[in-house]
This record gives C-alpha cells, sequence and structure tokens, in this order.
C-alpha cells in the first residue's frame, strides 16, 4: 500500500496538500469482541446514526473523507465480526490494513483480554511493532457497570508501546471521531517517517535491522533459468 | 446386544429412547396409566435389554445384527477420529502463527524448543496405564462423577478463564462425552449445555447483549459443532452448494458501488491507457452509487446473488430432517430461556436469538470460510470468497431486523428479505421443536449404571489437566465439604504436574461410583411389577426367536402363533440355545396368562401384537440403519482426509523446523552422511491431472513431450527441472527451498511460475511432501552432502565447513549449478595455477639464460587472480554463492597463489635444503589460510549481498606482490646466483638465501587471526 505514496512523498507535495492526487487513502480495520459497538462507533462516525438493534456483523465496509491537519484523506474502513467462529477471516484483513481500532466495552473484562490475541496477530502480520493502533473502551456512558478502570486499560496502552487509549461513547458520540483522526494521524507519521528512512537509506545504504531476510527471502523463489545449454 | 436404543439420527422423530414400545401400549399396564408411568416403562425396556446384552447366548446374528455392529464401529471411529483432528487443527493452528516467525527469523531458541516439542509425538499416543491402582480407582471415581453430573463441569465453565477453556472444553467434548452417537453422553453434554446457558441468561442484563459476546457459551458452541453430527450436516446441506460456487471462480457479483465503480475504472483504465474525466478518482459512495454504469453493471449481479441466496436457504429449510438433534435442542432452550426471562418477546425477537446462534455460530461460519469445515479442499479464490461472504450477510439478514442504516448498498436486497422473512422464522422455530430427553436420560443413566464394563479413554495429561482446574477452583466449586466431588478432591490430594508430550499416555480408564453400586435387583431398583418383567422378556425372548428360525420355518408362515414359534424353536435340532430360548419362551406364556396379563384364547393377542409391530419397526430399521452408515461412512472419510491434510501440513512444519534448527544447532550434532533425494519424475499429464499444474501455455500435441523432475539435494530444498523429451539437459530449473514455499502458502500466493506452468502452490507442497518426507532422511539428519567434498578435504573438516556454510545465509545450492558459469571460471584460476608450475619447470629444465618459460610462469599468475576475481563477481551477480564454487575457489587458489609462487622461487634459485623448507611452510600457510577460511567464513559479518565484510589475515592471492617482485629480479638479471642480498652460510648445511624471508612474512600474515583486512 504504502508504495503509492512515494510520489507525493516529496516536500512540494507535501506543502501543496490541495493537489488532487494528494487526497490519501487509509485502510483502517475495526477489530474486537463481539457485541462491544464496534458496528455502532463506525455507523457514527461515517453516517451520524445511533443503532439500537441486534444485527451482528460480517463483513461492512466503508468509506469516509475527512480533513486531517488541512489535508483530505479518503478512510476506508473495515468494520469486522466479532463472533469467535469467524476468527478465519481476521488474517486478510490484517494483511491490507494500514491502521487498527482495537474496541472492548468498559463493561467486560473479557472483551479487552481478547484484544491481546488480536494485538499479537496484527503485530506479527505485518511485522510491525509499531504499527498504527488506537484502543477504544466504548459504552463510556454505561459507567455504573463498569468492569475495566481506566488504570487497567492505560497499563494495557503502555504495554503496547504507548498506544494512544480512548474511552467513547457510540451511544452519546463521544470521542467518536477523535479516535479515527488520531488513527489517520498515526498513519500519515508513520508514511512520511518510512518515507524519509527510504531516502535516508538510498544514500547510506543503511539496512534497518541486521536480522530481517524476510524481504530480501521473499525474492528469492524466483525463476532460474538454466544458461549453459 | 440385539436391539441398541434407537439412533440419533432417528431421534427426532420416534418417540422414545426404547425404539420398539408401540405407543399403544397402554391397555397392557396391570395398574396405573399416568404419563410418567409409562415413560418409566418405556425405559424399562431398555434398561432390561441392555442388561440381557451381557449374556453372550443372546446375540443375534442377522442382516440386521451384523449392520448395526458396523454402524456401531463406524461410530467409534467418527469419534476418535474426530477427536484426533481437533488436537491436530490445535497444533497445526499454534504452529501456523508460529512459522511465520519462524521464516522471518525471530523466533528465539527457547522458542524453537518449544515449538519442536509442541510437535512431537503429536500424532501417536502410546497406550499406558496410572502408576497404581489406587490412582486408577480414585481417577476412576472421579470422572465417573464428572460425566454423570454434569453440573459439576457447567461450573468449572463458568469459572475458568477464557485462555482455559479450550482444553477443557476439548476433555469434556471429546473425552468425557466423547461417544458423540450414544445417547447418554450426548443427553449429559447437553444437560451441561443447558446448565451454562441458563447462567447465561440470568446473567445477562440485556437481551440486546444475548449470546453476542464470546463467551465459555460461544466457545462451547464452537466446539460442539466440530463434533460428528454437526460435521456430517454441514457436509450434508452446504457442501454441493459450495463447491458449484467456487467453480466459478471469475464470477464477480461485487454489488458495493464504490468498489465497482472502482474496478470499471481500472478497468477502462487498462482497455484504454487513460481515464475519462467524468469519472474521477476517489468518489464518495453515493456518487458511485448514482453512476448509471455502476448502476448497470450491478442490475443483473443483484439477482444472481438472490438466487445463490435463496438456493442456500432453500437446502438449509429442506434439511430440517437433518439438523442434529443437539444443535436443535440448543435452539430449544434458547427458546423457552428467552421466553420465560421475556415472557413479552414476540417471535421475532427470540427468532433473532435463535439465528444469533444457528445461522451466526453455525452455517454461516462454514459459508464464509468452508475450507476451515473441511467443506472444500482449497481456499476459494477472491470473487467466489466475496460471493459467499455475501450470501451470508444476506442469511445473517433474514435472522435479524436488518439495519440498512449501515452499508446503503445491501438495501437492494431488501426483496430478498421480505420475500423470505416468514419463512425463515417458521424454519427456526420448527427447529426447536424436538422432544426433551430427560426421562430417557435418567433411564439411561441407570443403564450405564447396570453395566459393568463403563470405560473412558482418556490420556493421562487430560487427567490431570482437569484435576489441576478442579482444585484451583475447588473453593467454588465444592462449597460443601461433605459433596461428592469435595470428598473425591479430597482424596486424591493436589493434582500432578502435566508430563511432557512424549511421557503422555492414553489410558482406558474402568468408571464407577464410589457411592451407587450397580443394579442388580432391577425390580427393587425400579419400581415395577413382575408382570411388566416378564411381558418384556418374553416379547424380546420371541422377536430374538424369530429373527433366529430359519427364514422357511413353519412356524413363521402367518397367521402367526407364539405358542407354535416356542414349540419350534424348543425343538429345534443342533441349536442348544434356541432351544433353551423357546423353552423360557413357553414358560413365560403361562406364567403371563396365569397373572391373567394375556390370553390363551385370543392367541395371547396382546403380546403377538407387540411382537409384529417390533418385527416391522425391526424391517424398516434396517433400512435406516443402512442408510445411516452410508452417510457416516461419507462423514469418515471427509474427516479422514482432513486427517491426511493436518497431518501432511504437521509434517511439513516439522521438517522446516528441523532444517533451522539443526543449522543453528549444527556443532552439537552428530552427522550422518546422506544423499541426495530424487529425482522423482512426473510427466506433464500426471501433475496436470493431480492439479500440481494449475495452468500451462504449453500446447497440447508437446504435452506429451514434456516431463519434470523433482530432486532434493538438501533437506528442504528442493530442484525442479522441466525437461524435454530425447533432450539431456533440462530447458529450466527452478530452486526451491521449503520455507518460501511455506511463505507463500501463508501469504495466500498460490501461484509458481516456471515460465512455460504455473503450479499450485499447496499442491506442490502436498507432493513433496508425500515424495520427500517419507523417506527417513528428509527429517532426519540435516547434512546433504555431495560427494566430492569429502574426498578433497578430511572428512571432519568437510562437514564442519558444510554445516557453518548452511548455517550462513548461503542461498541457492544445487550440483548442477555449481558447474555453471562461476565455478568454470573458478576451473580456469586452476588451469592457470598449473600451467605457471609446467612453465617453472620446464625452465629448471632448459638454460637457465632462456627467460622465456620463466615469464610464462610469472603471467599465468595475475591471469589466474584475474580469473579468480571474476568468478566472486559472476557468483554475486548471479545471486548464488554454492558449497562448490567455496572449494573450487579454494583449491584453486591454493594451486594459483601457493603452489605456484613457490614453485617458481625454486626456479629462480630458492633451491638449498633450507629454502625449499621455508617454501613448503609458505605453501602450508596457505593451506591453513584457505582452510581456515572456508571454515570461518559463515561466522564473518556480511554485508546484504552475502559477501564477508573481511578477510582474517590476508588473502592469499596476496602473494602475488611476490610474484612481481620476483619479475622486477627476472627483468633485472638477478636470479640464482644473482639473488638480492646474496646467500647466507653458503657451502653449510644451512645455506639460505635471505630472500626466502619474504615467502615466510607473507606465510605467517596468512595465518594471522588479529589482521583483519577490508573487503574492496
Ligand atoms: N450503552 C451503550 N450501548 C452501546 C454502545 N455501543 C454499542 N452499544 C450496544 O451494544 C450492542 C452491540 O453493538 P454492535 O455495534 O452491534 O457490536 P459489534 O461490536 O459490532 O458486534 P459484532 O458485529 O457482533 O462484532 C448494540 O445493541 C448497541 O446498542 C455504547 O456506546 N453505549
Ligand atoms: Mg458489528
Amino acid at each position: 500500500m504504502s508504495q503509492r505514496f512515494d510520489s507525493t512523498a516529496s516536500p512540494t507535495a507535501l506543502v501543496s496538500g490541495l493537489l488532487l492526487d494528494s487526497r490519501r487513502e487509509y485502510n483502517i480495520v475495526v477489530l474486537g469482541a463481539g457485541g462491544v459497538g464496534k458496528s455502532c462507533l463506525t455507523a457514527q462516525f461515517v453516517q451520524n446514526v445511533w443503532i439500537e438493534s441486534y444485527d451482528p456483523t460480517i463483513e461492512d465496509s466503508y468509506r469516509k473523507q475527512i480533513e486531517v491537519d488541512g489535508r483530505q484523506c479518503i478512510l476506508e474502513i473495515l468494520d469486522t465480526a466479532g463472533t469467535e467462529q469467524f476468527t478465519a477471516m481476521r488474517e486478510l484483513y490484517m494483511k491490507s490494513g494500514q491502521g487498527f481500532l482495537l474496541v472492548f466495552s468498559i463493561t467486560s473484562l473479557s472483551s479487552l483480554n481478547e484484544l491481546y490475541e488480536l494485538r499479537d496477530q496484527i503485530v506479527r502480520i505485518k511485522n510491525d511493532e509499531r504499527v498504527p493502533i488506537v484502543i477504544v473502551g466504548n459504552k463510556a456512558d454505561m459507567e455504573e457497570d463498569r468492569a475495566v478502570s481506566r488504570a487497567r486499560a492505560f497499563a494495557v496502552s503502555q504495554a503496547w508501546g504507548n498506544a494512544p487509549y480512548y474511552e467513547t461513547s457510540a451511544r452519546r458520540r463521544a470521542n467518536v471521531d477523535e479516535v479515527f483522526v488520531d488513527l489517520c494521524k498515526q498513519i500519515m507519521r508513520k508514511d512520511s517517517a518510512t518515507a524519509q528512512v527510504r531516502e535516508m537509506e538510498s544514500g547510506h545504504r543503511r539496512r534497518e535491522r541486521p536480522n530481517r531476510h524476510a524481504r530480501r527471502r521473499r525474492q528469492r523463489v524466483e525463476r532460474q533459468r538454466c544458461t549453459i545449454l | 446386544m440385539m436391539l441398541q436404543p434407537a439412533s440419533r439420527i432417528s431421534r427426532a422423530s420416534t418417540s422414545s429412547t426404547s425404539s420398539f414400545v408401540p405407543v399403544s401400549r397402554q391397555n397392557t399396564m396391570t395398574s396405573n396409566d399416568s404419563r410418567s408411568r409409562h415413560s418409566k416403562r418405556i425405559s424399562v425396556t431398555a434398561l432390561y435389554l441392555s442388561m440381557s446384552a451381557n449374556q453372550k447366548d443372546l446375540e443375534i446374528e442377522d442382516d440386521l445384527a451384523r449392520a448395526q455392529k458396523t454402524l456401531r464401529d463406524l461410530k467409534t471411529k467418527i469419534s476418535s477420529q474426530s477427536k484426533k483432528n481437533f488436537v491436530l487443527e490445535k497444533d497445526v493452528r499454534y504452529l501456523d502463527s508460529r512459522i511465520a516467525l519462524l521464516i522471518q527469523n525471530r523466533m528465539a531458541l527457547e522458542e524453537q524448543n518449544e515449538v519442536a516439542s509442541h510437535l512431537e509425538d503429536a500424532t501417536n499416543l502410546q497406550e499406558g496405564f496410572f502408576p497404581n491402582d489406587d490412582k486408577t480407582q480414585k481417577y476412576g471415581n472421579l470422572l465417573f462423577l464428572l460425566q454423570s453430573e454434569p453440573r459439576h463441569i457447567a461450573h468449572l465453565c463458568r469459572l475458568v478463564t477464557m485462555a482455559e477453556i479450550d482444553s477443557l472444553l476439548q476433555t469434556v467434548m471429546f473425552t468425557i462425552y466423547g461417544n458423540q452417537y450414544e445417547n447418554r453422553e450426548e443427553n449429559l453434554l447437553l444437560t451441561m449445555f443447558q446448565s451454562v446457558l441458563t447462567y447465561q441468561f440470568d446473567n445477562t442484563p440485556e437481551y440486546s447483549s444475548l449470546l453476542r459476546a464470546n463467551t465459555p457459551v460461544s466457545r462451547m458452541m464452537t466446539t460442539y459443532t466440530r463434533r460428528g453430527p454437526g460435521q456430517t450436516y454441514l457436509k450434508e446441506v452446504l457442501c454441493a452448494q459450495i463447491n458449484s460456487l467456487i467453480e466459478q471462480q471469475d464470477v464477480d457479483l461485487e454489488i458495493n458501488p464504490l468498489k465497482v465503480y472502482e474496478r470499471m475504472v481500472a478497468k477502462i483504465e487498462e482497455d484504454t491507457g487513460s481515464v475519462p474525466d467524468h469519472l474521477p478518482k476517489g468518489v464518495t459512495a453515493e456518487e458511485a452509487a448514482e453512476n448509471p454504469q455502476v448502476q448497470k453493471i450491478i442490475a443483473p449481479r443483484l439477482e444472481k446473488l438472490t438466487a445463490w441466496a435463496e438456493s442456500f436457504l432453500e437446502t438449509i429449510i429442506n434439511g430440517l430432517d437433518q439438523t442434529p438433534y443437539g444443535i436443535r435442542w440448543i435452539c430449544k432452550q434458547i427458546r423457552s430461556l428467552s421466553k420465560r426471562k421475556y415472557p413479552d418477546a414476540e417471535d421475532q425477537t427470540i427468532c433473532t436469538l435463535i439465528g444469533g446462534f444457528f445461522f451466526l455460530r453455525f452455517i454461516n461460519p462454514a459459508i464464509v470460510t468452508p475450507r476451515s469445515y473441511m467443506l472444500i479442499d482449497e481456499v476459494p479464490s477472491e470473487h467466489p470468497r466475496r460471493t459467499l461472504t455475501l450470501i451470508a450477510k444476506m442469511l445473517q439478514n433474514l435472522a435479524n431486523k436488518p439495519t440498512y442504516s449501515k452499508e446503503p448498498y445491501m438495501a437492494k436486497l431488501q426483496p430478498f428479505i421480505h420475500k423470505n422473512k416468514e419463512r425463515v422464522n417458521k424454519f427456526m422455530l420448527e427447529l426447536c421443536d424436538v422432544q426433551d430427553f430427560y426421562e430417557t436420560l435418567e433411564m439411561d443413566n441407570y443403564v450405564a449404571l447396570s453395566k459393568k464394563d463403563l470405560e473412558l479413554s482418556i490420556t493421562l495429561n487430560e487427567v490431570y489437566a482437569t484435576h489441576a482446574m478442579l482444585e484451583k477452583h475447588n473453593a467454588e466449586l465444592a462449597k460443601d465439604k461433605h459433596s461428592h466431588l469435595s470428598v473425591l478432591l479430597q482424596e486424591l490430594g493436589p493434582a500432578p504436574a502435566q508430563l511432557p508430550r512424549k511421557e503422555n499416555r492414553a489410558i482406558n480408564l474402568p468408571l464407577f461410583s464410589k457411592w451407587e453400586t450397580a443394579i442388580d435387583d432391577l425390580t427393587a431398583a425400579l419400581d415395577i411389577t413382575n408382570a411388566e418383567v416378564y411381558f418384556m422378556e418374553a416379547k424380546s425372548t420371541f422377536v430374538q426367536i424369530m429373527r433366529s428360525l430359519p427364514q422357511n420355518s413353519a412356524a413363521l408362515k402367518s397367521p402367526l402363533r407364539l405358542d407354535k414359534v416356542a414349540d419350534a424353536a424348543a425343538t429345534l435340532k443342533n441349536d442348544a440355545v434356541m432351544v433353551r430360548k423357546g423353552i423360557r419362551s413357553m414358560e413365560l406364556l403361562s406364567q403371563l396368562q396365569e397373572l391373567g396379563v394375556i390370553d390363551k384364547s385370543d392367541q395371547f393377542a396382546l403380546l403377538l401384537d407387540e411382537v409384529k409391530q417390533e418385527l416391522a419397526h425391526l424391517g424398516s430399521m434396517k433400512e435406516n440403519v443402512l442408510e445411516e452408515t452410508k452417510k457416516l461412512e461419507d462423514v469418515y472419510r471427509t474427516i479422514r482426509d482432513h486427517n491426511d491434510y493436518l497431518v501432511g501440513q504437521l509434517e511439513t512444519y516439522k521438517s522446516y523446523l528441523h532444517n533451522v534448527r539443526s543449522q543453528s544447532e549444527g556443532k552439537q550434532r552428530k552427522q550422518q552422511r546422506q544423499q541426495a533425494l530424487g529425482p522423482y519424475k512426473f510427466t506433464h499429464q500426471q501433475l496436470e491431472k493431480e492439479g500440481v499444474i494449475q495452468r500451462s501455455n504449453v500446447p497440447d500435441n508437446r504435452k506429451a513431450n514434456i516431463y519434470f523432475n523433482f530432486t532434493s539435494p538438501l533437506p528442504g530444498t528442493f530442484v525442479i527441472s522441466l525437461h524435454y523429451k530425447g533432450r539431456h539437459r533440462g530447458l529450466l530449473e527452478l530452486d526451491l527451498k521449503l520455507d518460501d514455499l511455506l511463505e507463500m502458502q501463508k501469504d495466500n500466493q498460490d501461484d509458481l511460475d516456471l515460465e512455460y506452468v504455473q503450479f499450485n502452490v499447496p499442491k506442490v507442497l502436498a507432493l513433496l511432501n508425500k515424495r520427500f518426507a517419507r523417506k527417513k532422511g528428509w527429517t532426519g539428519a540435516p547434512n546433504g552432502g555431495v560427494e566430492k567434498d569429502s574426498t578433497t578435504s578430511p572428512p571432519d573438516l568437510s562437514q564442519e565447513k558444510q554445516k557453518m556454510l548452511l548455517a550462513a545465509d548461503t542461498g541457492h545450492f544445487s550440483m548442477i549449478k555449481a558447474l555453471h558459469l562461476a565455478d568454470l571460471i573458478t576451473e580456469l584460476n586452476g588451469f592457470c595455477g598449473f600451467m605457471s608450475i609446467l612453465s617453472s619447470m620446464r625452465y629448471c629444465l632448459g638454460k637457465p639464460d632462456h627467460y622465456g618459460n620463466i615469464w610464462t610462469a610469472l603471467v599465468f599468475m595475475p591471469f589466474g587472480l584475474f580469473f579468480d576475481f571474476m568468478d566472486g563477481k559472476v557468483a554475486r551477480w548471479r545471486h548464488k554463492s554454492s558449497l562448490m564454487g567455496q572449494e573450487l575457489d579454494s583449491l584453486a587458489d591454493l594451486i594459483s597463489f601457493g603452489v605456484a609462487p613457490a614453485v617458481c622461487s625454486f626456479a629462480l634459485g630458492l633451491r638449498t635444503p633450507v629454502d625449499t623448507l621455508l617454501l613448503t611452510f609458505f605453501v602450508l600457510c596457505g593451506l591453513t589460510r584457505l582452510a581456515r577460511f572456508n571454515v570461518t567464513v559463515a561466522a564473518l559479518p556480511k554485508d546484504s549481498t552475502g559477501k564477508s565484510k573481511y578477510f582474517e589475515g590476508t588473502p592469499i592471492p596476496t602473494t602475488l606482490g611476490i610474484a612481481s617482485v620476483m619479475a622486477y629480479w627476472v627483468s633485472q638479471g638477478w636470479i640464482l646466483d644473482d639473488l638480492p642480498w646474496g646467500t647466507w652460510g653458503e657451502g653449510t648445511l644451512l645455506e639460505v638465501h635471505p630472500v626466502v624471508g619474504l615467502f615466510v612474512l607473507s606465510g605467517c600474515a596468512m595465518v594471522s587471526k588479529t589482521i583483519h583486512i577490508p573487503k574492496p
């Protein structure tokens, strides 16, 4: 995905955010246990509606254009199934996603615990400890049923490289836009950082980490022709 | 045993376990006729028969009995196989997640060891016993209690964490209640479900969040659907549909306007090279939906999708009777629990909840990811996958009130919802329409008690893990210190630790209750009259006799008369058992008559009718048994195929892991020689048929002449070459590493390009597995040797070297390729070296003032250097440094830069004994240098192209410096007696030319450990 930004990553393009093709597209994936309010959150953000009814998701996708730091971004949002029987689908989402909203419900501790496995899987698939992630504690309006303390959520956030933590309420539309904007900013930051690194690398031929053969290996499965006949 | 309790399938339609007791029996009851009494009687029959089954001589050998036995065996096999698969799947899943790390070289050694221990003996468990009888007895008591009183496990399920629940459920579903086709175990398991479900309903405040979160119940449902009956059902109902759908690989039924728009624009761009102005990129969903072209594309797709969804729905609804009893019973519980909790709930609300189980957790996961449910062999390609997802979404929308405010485009499918909503709701309510089993369960439990040989096949680790969990939650589970559970746990003491996988054993644990003894006196235990017992015995005896009598026996002709039948049996020749039965039946007839139950005057009509009905029932039962057997055989085959697949997958991982580990542990391992495996030859047709070749550009008329050779020069490394008949050399050659293939598979990258043909990655893996894994060698010692190596250097050194080279990231290795361009160039280096030596010798033979030969000798050396550089360049440029190349290089260098200069200097006059000794020293230094280089090269830091960063000690080609000095001497004529610095100790034995010091110095520099020379 990120390659497509190479052309626009030059300083001039960064300044002139008005250029049409500088509109970026980011893939965001919303993950979390069943019934924590992923769909409600997404629907509030995209369509400004509140959904009360019971409607478990299998896989929904949305697109929304927003302005972040004066730049237009198009967010491709994938709302996924929290139902555990659909775990086999996860890997595909994670490959395509650039940023992840990890949603739990503050009224259920086990919904927070389920995020660990998700985060592990993301890091593994992306092969990157610093994937853009936002941790979301939803249903903040149900303070009286709170089962996850703020301190606990912050501890998780710290353990995951200070991934930002927000408490939201899809019902009251509290903090909804903020989580998406934060995630979007993270992706953008990462994007320009990698672009810079790439520029530096082309000068220094410096390797990011000594032990990563992964990229090189991939190229190794290539045709080898017998030249001497 | 003669009569089985009704099988699971017929369960829903028959009214009780004892299938042969007709409903019209009330009039035979001697005392009260109430319903409870009736049901008790029915079950007593089962109990009676179960007990008499212990008597061997009552066994009947007719078609029905044989068919039943086959079916029973099959069910046992399915039960145990599905457990095996469940465990294997867990292992494969675990390794799936780990293998990526391994491939990316990011796994620490300890973790590698952990992964390896996961693989050890994963498949074959050995039989074993408990350390002592006391333990056997106590655990037998404990597990009997757990099995027969499901509330303990239900309670435990609520207490354990989500992390612990998987192993608990595995033990529960596949071991404690592992006989998936046995009524008692199934019913006990369902009772446990009920208990957990009830808790869930009681503790969920709002109905909207009911059954939505991932909880012990949902996890139980997942595991439950993995048992035999659920798998059978999914396969029967969904398999054909899904397969016909995924066959249409290129049919795109996307209806999301955004996606449709994007693909349309991309297509136009591809076709015309530019995008028209009226089709901008990055439009909004509304803009895309309004585009008339997009609408035109979507309209027919909506129709097709609806047709597909309807055909899925149709088979699901028609499959009502095939739906497993347990699944339906769970639906029923959901209905009754929600009615109890929300008395005013409408059907729609209840259907939403049922749909949240039946569609969301059972049907739709199988539709969306059919491969993980064994419905298809491979992951479907992109378009069918999306179509399946859309179909699942449509079905889910039917079950719930859809909210179109989510994805607006789904609203276009409203007609489908309207049309089928009613139907689906009706279907879901019908799903709930099944019998309860409580009464029969009570009886089944008696039956279990009456059986003296209740056994459980379980592993030691399962027992210990269950014990440990009980112990952990003891405080909650066994609050009452005198409860049976509490007493048993106290007796058992602390739970033993888990055994290493290797020491784990499967045991047959006899189950029995510490508190209840087996029932001997039936009548007393069950509170029934003698008359009833006699009646049942009479009936079963007559049925047995009639099934055993020869078909042409006169007694079987109608009109049927029981006394004649009894008589026929009693007088049968050569069959003591039948005679006994005949006599017994006569006795029973007269006893029953005395008791006034039956009457001789109406030909014992009451008993006769029941016997006839039973026989009729048995007749149709045989059909059913055969039919069920056929279905289950199908299931068994699928399960076994899946098992093969899983085992294969494990095998692949195992060998891969083995390679990685043996490389990193290389030093400590004892080595064995090992030959390259193969080549195995396959024709084009063969591979095409097996699906290994998924596309081929080879013209049909040529296919017959194309064949492929598969070779494994080293474990984990494969060479596939494409050959044309009649030609000696291959046309193409492909080097493959197992990890590359695995990575491709992980990335769902299916294509392996071989120019003329495209291979399918999973199929290639399967093929390699089959071909090479069976040979002990692939998983055995990692040291794949090439014969040449061992003959040119001492064996130990060579092996060590090889190990190191393998450990280092040396890239591809292949024997054939080893002799390609780069190595040919190296040979030229050796050629120059030897020519130089010959020239020096020729100079010695000729006149000392004929410098021609000596010049030739000196000129060959830089040529050698030139080739030496060239081969490295070529090798790196072509991205392969081969093992052969390394060896050749060193050997050639020794000739060209070690021996040749020394010989040349000898020719120039360093000919005294001390001179020659020192020259020998020099050559030996070179020899050592080269040997050490090969051994340590792997350990030196390398840059990204695989080149070592520096030399340790001066590289041997530096001796060319000496050669140039010598050339200068020759040009000046300073040779033989005119060597610079003259001669020391002339005339003595120690006569020496000081210039030989140059060689000594150079030799020392070469073997020095501290001199690091950066590479150019
Ligand atoms: N009080 C309150 N309820 C919420 C909130 N967000 C969601 N809900 C309720 O939680 C239930 C589930 O919400 P969904 O958005 O469908 O949950 P989900 O995470 O998408 O669930 P799956 O699609 O099954 O994974 C709905 O009935 C909502 O009414 C919130 O912020 N506050
Ligand atoms: Mg949802």
